[in-house]
């Protein structure tokens, strides 16, 4: 199945902060991304929320561990 | 050693290990989730906190709990070892936050401080088995530069493994803190905080 527009905008900004390409990150999982530790995961966290304009709680942080995570919470976050 | 040296940041601070972490250790170390890359230690309380006493009479060895400043709350452990006056400098590791934490870049960004603005070390090192690339990855991200690789270093259980040490000056230091301080805070807007100690 084709990855939706917020799918592939979370995935522009995980690639970008990583240097990797935006496609194959959507398959992925953050212990599959040696590139993916914690200083770039707070990095990856402060892009997406610039993006949406969102805030994500500190208790959120630890899991949004993949493209599909962080697409999820971001949704909420604009839900509410 | 005993030590008096700590640190608070933003959201975390470093206080010296005492006797009384002996079970928070143990129990980090079982639940750490990175265990295939961890030095086995005294698997019980009771052999740790004899651990700790040794630790306590060696010189040059500065080891933390990793602290939740709001809380007072234990997450990880870190230390500074190995220190060579002469040429000033110093091994860090010991590096363990639990699972779930968020304490792993200002942990490191305080050791640092303490490294170069309290103990007036010019560089520290770190060496990492090969294969624990989310470990080199981060030092990587942080500014350390590859010093070299050391071919069977660590024996861990059973295996021996290739180490990686990765190196930080006082001055490659003094021209990334401003960027890991800026991270370091904009997290710490939402760790809850309480008012300051003494």
């Amino acid at each position: 199945m084709p990855a939706d527009s917020l799918t592939l905008q979370v995935a522009e900004i995980v690639g970008l902060t990583l240097r990797r390409s935006p496609g194959e990150l959507v398959r992925l999982q953050r212990e599959e991304i040696s590139e993916w530790d914690s200083l770039k995961h707070m990095e990856i966290v402060f892009a997406v929320e610039d993006s949406f304009g969102i805030e994500f709680r500190e208790d959120e942080l630890p899991y949004l561990n993949s493209v599909a995570l962080i697409r999820e919470a971001v949704e909420r976050h604009r839900a509410t | 050693m005993r030590h008096d040296l700590s640190a608070a940041g933003s959201a975390f601070g470093l206080r010296p290990i005492t006797l009384a972490d002996a079970g928070f250790v143990v129990q980090l170390r079982a639940r750490g989730g990175r265990g295939a890359f961890m030095h086995s230690i005294a698997p019980d309380v009771a052999q740790q906190e004899a651990y700790l006493a040794r630790y306590f009479d060696r010189p040059d060895d500065y080891y933390f709990i990793i602290y939740r400043l709001a809380t007072g709350e234990a997450e990880g452990t870190i230390g500074l070892y190995d220190i060579d006056w002469r040429d000033r400098s110093a091994q860090w590791g010991r590096w363990i936050v639990r699972k779930g934490s968020l304490a792993a870049l200002e942990s490191a960004v305080l050791l640092y401080e303490l490294a170069f603005d309290r103990l007036g070390l010019q560089m520290v090192y770190c060496r990492t088995v090969a294969a624990n690339t989310a470990v080199l990855s981060f030092h990587r991200s942080f500014g350390l530069v590859m010093h070299e690789l050391l071919p069977r270093h660590f024996r861990i259980g059973d295996h021996v493994y290739d180490a990686v040490e990765q190196r930080l000056t006082r001055e490659l230091w003094n021209d990334i803190r401003a960027g890991v301080h800026a991270t370091t805070l904009r997290f710490a807007g939402r760790v809850a905080r309480v008012p300051e100690r003494e």
